[in-house]
């Protein structure tokens, strides 16, 4: 005999009054934050610990002999020769002629820019000769300091000893 | 009459995540912004800091071949003192070469290839017809000079008039 004519599997619906159904807030929908947090920290993380800072780099132009040696350039009047020595510590020029050594970079522009007031010609060519053992820093760093004054600067083709004068 | 405290009900503390939510997004799209992948061209080495000229200008060429001279680290040094100022890595474009490897030959050998490659294509693109191909060279300020010469002198023998030197611009005047 059917007690309700219901089947078993058959969800139960209580009746609802449109009163009641007009007071019951209607169901919200949210975005699940937590995920999102756990990928924003990640993220974050990440960056944290891959990012470093660069300084941002300039650069010299510069020309080249022709065949590596000092051909290309034509030594009349004679070339200025400035010197590099090996300095573990701060720099040491020296300048053709001259006895004593520079050792800051605003002195030897300086010098080299009353060298220029003496002569005032443009086509004096200054030959940077560092040591084999100058540092990089400093032999770069009289290479721009002589083109403040000079036209023509161009590194020696052959390095020094280590005595001023000696090729 | 002061309110009976018995019936109050405890204070819930709760933790607001909106401004911390905020920040670390702002910290994120700082970070996204302002990051950039490293280029392979640009070995880990410190380039030289000149004192300050302002014909120091950013680098900004379009067709350029990177040269990176690095220099063994610090512990490879303290191993073996002989190799303070020595270079430890020749790197152009991909091509790597150790100590033993760096031989001139090679490298004008290889810079005359990228010149005829690049000639070719300047030949083909005439937008490129006025770009020439030029070098930069990235060398390590702690090396010695002759180290940066052996490099300097294989690309007079490749061919190439005009190089640009990476430097760092300083105040320093030592």
């Amino acid at each position: 005999m059917a007690t309700d004519g219901k089947k078993k599997d058959e969800e139960v619906v209580h009746y609802v009054s449109e009163r009641k159904k007009r007071g019951r807030p209607k169901p919200k929908m949210q975005p699940q934050m937590t995920p999102m947090i756990d990928v924003t920290f990640q993220l974050l993380l990440f960056f944290l610990l891959t990012m470093t800072f660069q300084k941002s780099e300039g650069h010299i132009p510069a020309e080249l002999p022709a065949d590596g040696e000092n051909s290309g350039i034509v030594t009349t009047p004679d070339p200025l020769w400035v010197y590099v020595k090996a300095s573990e510590s701060g720099p040491k020029i020296l300048i053709q002629d001259e006895h004593n050594y520079i050792e800051n970079w605003r002195g030897l522009r300086e010098k080299l820019d009353a060298k220029y007031q003496v002569h005032k010609n443009d086509k004096i060519p200054i030959y940077i000769m560092p040591d084999k053992d100058a540092l990089w820093a400093h032999s770069i760093n009289a290479y721009l300091q002589a083109q403040s004054s000079f036209k023509i600067v161009a590194f020696s083709a052959k390095l020094g000893k280590g005595v001023a004068g000696q090729e | 009459m002061p309110k009976s405290i018995y019936g109050r009900e405890k204070a819930d503390c709760e933790f607001n995540m909106t401004p911390m939510i905020d920040v670390t997004f702002q910290l994120i799209i700082f970070f996204i912004l302002a990051g950039s992948f490293a280029s392979m061209d640009m070995a880990k080495l410190t380039v030289a800091s000149v004192w300050h000229d302002e014909r120091i200008v950013d680098l900004k060429l379009k067709s350029k071949a990177v040269i990176n001279i690095a220099p063994y680290t610090k512990e490879e040094i303290d191993a073996k003192p002989s190799r303070k100022g020595k270079a430890a890595i020749w790197q152009i474009v991909t091509k790597k070469w150790g100590p033993k490897d760096q031989k001139t030959g090679e490298l004008v050998k290889l810079l005359k290839g990228l010149r005829r490659e690049y000639e070719k294509r300047r030949e083909e693109t005439p937008v490129l017809k006025d770009t020439p191909y030029e070098v930069v060279l990235r060398a390590d300020a702690s090396l010695h000079s002759s180290e940066v010469h052996k490099v300097l002198r294989a690309l007079s023998h490749a061919g190439f008039k005009k190089i640009h030197h990476v430097v760092l611009s300083t105040d320093d005047e030592k």
